[in-house]
C-alpha cells in the first residue's frame, strides 16, 4: 500500500516553552500544513499540537526583547571569571601555559558572544486569532520570525485576501475603540 | 464587544492602525518596546452571531436527532442523522454531528482534531538509554524496551514527518543489553561448572 505523503513542512526556528512554574520545559517547533500552521510542543514521550488555520489568523506580532544583550553580558562575565584567574597567574608566574589557557577560555566565550550577536536580535512572537493570543516560543530571533512570516504571509493572503490600511483604520470596531 | 484592536504584547496598550503592516519594528506608543505588527483581513470580520436553531412550526418537518423540537437543516455526512443548526459542526466542508466527531477523535481517524500523541519511539529509546547509566536496571528494562518497540512499531507516531530510527536504535541497544546479560550468566555458569 502506498504511503500518503506527510502534508507538513518544517518552518524555521526552535525554542522551549517553560511549564509548571519553570520547573519543566517543552521543545517547540512550527510546521506548515495545507491550510494551517501547526505548533508542536514536545516532551520526551509525547507531543501536543495547536493548529492555527490561515483563514483565522488575525495578526502576527513580533516584539523585540533584551535577551541578546543579557546573554552577551552573561557570556562576557563567564569569560572574565574563567580567563581572569589564568591571566592573573600568567602575570605572576610568567608561564606560557597560563597564557594559552587564558587565551583559550577568552576565545571560547568570545566566539559564543559573536555567535549570539550574529543570530540577530531576540524577540517574542505572538499569533492572534479571534479566540486566542498565543506565544510562539520557537520564533525567538527577529530574522527567524521575519523569515517565518515571509513564508506565512502569502498563504494567509491566499486564504483571506488582502486589506488596505484604510480598511483597517475605517473598521467600525476600531473607530468605536478609539472613541473610548 | 471584546477589544479587537491589536494590543502591545508587553503593556497591553491597544495599538493604532498606523503601526500595522509597516514591515519593520516600530516603538509601542506606551512602553516604547520595538514591535512589528502584521494584521490580516480576518481581524475585520465581525464576530459571528451564533445560532440557536429554528423551532419546528409545521407537522411533518424533519427534526434534529438530538433536539426533537428543532428543525433539521442538514444530515450528518458520516452517520446520516438529521441535525439542527446547533448540532451541525462544519469541518473541512463536511457536516458532522458531535457523536461522530467524538468517536472519530477517539479512534484517531480525524487527524485535525488530535491535540496529543504519545511518542513510543522516544519512550523506547529513553528506556534503552537511561538505565545504561547504572547498568543493573537493563536486566529488566531491555525486554521492556524490546516489547515497547515491537508492540508499537506500527502505532501512529507524530503527525509531522518522523522516521523509525529511534525504534531501530532502541531494539539494537536492547538486544545488545540482553546479549550482554546472557553472556554474563553463561560465563558465571561456565566458571561454576569448571570449579
Amino acid at each position: 500500500m502506498a504511503r500518503t505523503p506527510n502534508p507538513y513542512t518544517k518552518l524555521g526556528g526552535r525554542g522551549i516553552r517553560r511549564v509548571a512554574f519553570g520547573v519543566s520545559a517543552t521543545r517547540c517547533r512550527l510546521w506548515l500544513g495545507e491550510d494551517h500552521l501547526l505548533a508542536v510542543d514536545a516532551t520526551m514521550t509525547s507531543e501536543e499540537y495547536r493548529r492555527f488555520y490561515f483563514r483565522d489568523i488575525e495578526a502576527f506580532v513580533i516584539r523585540r526583547t533584551v535577551r541578546r544583550q543579557v546573554m552577551n553580558w552573561l557570556l562576557g562575565f563567564l569569560a572574565v571569571i574563567t580567563a581572569g584567574p589564568f591571566t592573573a597567574a600568567y602575570f605572576s608566574e610568567r608561564s606560557v601555559g597560563f597564557l594559552f589557557a587564558a587565551l583559550g577560555c577568552g576565545l571560547f566565550w568570545l566566539v559564543c558572544i559573536l555567535f549570539n550577536t550574529l543570530l540577530g536580535a531576540t524577540c517574542q512572537t505572538h499569533i492572534r486569532t479571534a479566540a486566542q493570543i498565543e506565544q510562539l516560543p520557537s520564533l525567538v530571533r527577529v530574522p527567524a520570525a521575519r523569515k517565518a512570516l515571509a513564508r506565512l504571509q502569502p498563504l494567509i493572503v491566499a486564504a483571506q485576501g488582502q486589506a488596505t490600511l484604510e480598511e483597517f483604520a475605517s473598521a467600525p470596531w476600531i473607530a468605536m475603540e478609539r472613541t473610548r | 464587544m471584546a477589544p479587537r484592536l491589536v494590543a502591545c504584547t508587553k503593556c497591553s496598550t491597544p495599538l493604532p492602525p498606523a503601526l500595522y503592516n509597516t514591515g519593520e519594528l516600530r516603538p509601542c506608543p506606551s512602553c516604547r518596546v520595538g514591535l512589528q505588527i502584521e494584521v490580516f483581513p480576518a481581524v475585520l470580520r465581525p464576530p459571528g452571531p451564533g445560532s440557536v436553531g429554528e423551532k419546528v412550526v409545521m407537522d411533518g418537518e424533519a427534526t434534529c436527532f438530538f433536539h426533537a423540537t428543532k428543525r433539521a437543516v442538514v444530515p450528518c455526512d458520516s452517520c446520516g442523522r438529521f441535525l439542527c443548526a446547533v448540532c451541525d459542526v462544519e469541518m473541512n466542508g463536511e457536516h458532522l454531528c458531535s457523536t461522530c466527531i467524538e468517536s472519530g477523535r477517539k479512534k484517531g481517524r480525524m487527524q485535525k482534531l488530535e491535540s496529543k500523541r504519545t511518542l513510543y519511539d522516544n519512550l523506547a529509546l529513553a528506556m534503552a538509554l537511561i538505565p545504561m547509566i547504572i547498568v543493573w536496571p537493563t536486566i529488566i528494562t531491555a525486554p521492556i524496551t524490546l516489547y515497547i518497540a515491537i508492540r508499537h512499531w506500527n502505532a501512529p507516531s507524530s503527525v509531522v514527518p518522523r522516521t523509525r530510527w529511534r525504534f531501530v536504535v532502541a531494539i539494537i541497544l536492547a538486544l545488545l543489553q540482553m546479549g550482554g546479560w546472557v553472556a554474563v550468566f553463561c560465563g558465571v555458569l561456565f566458571s561454576k561448572s569448571h570449579h
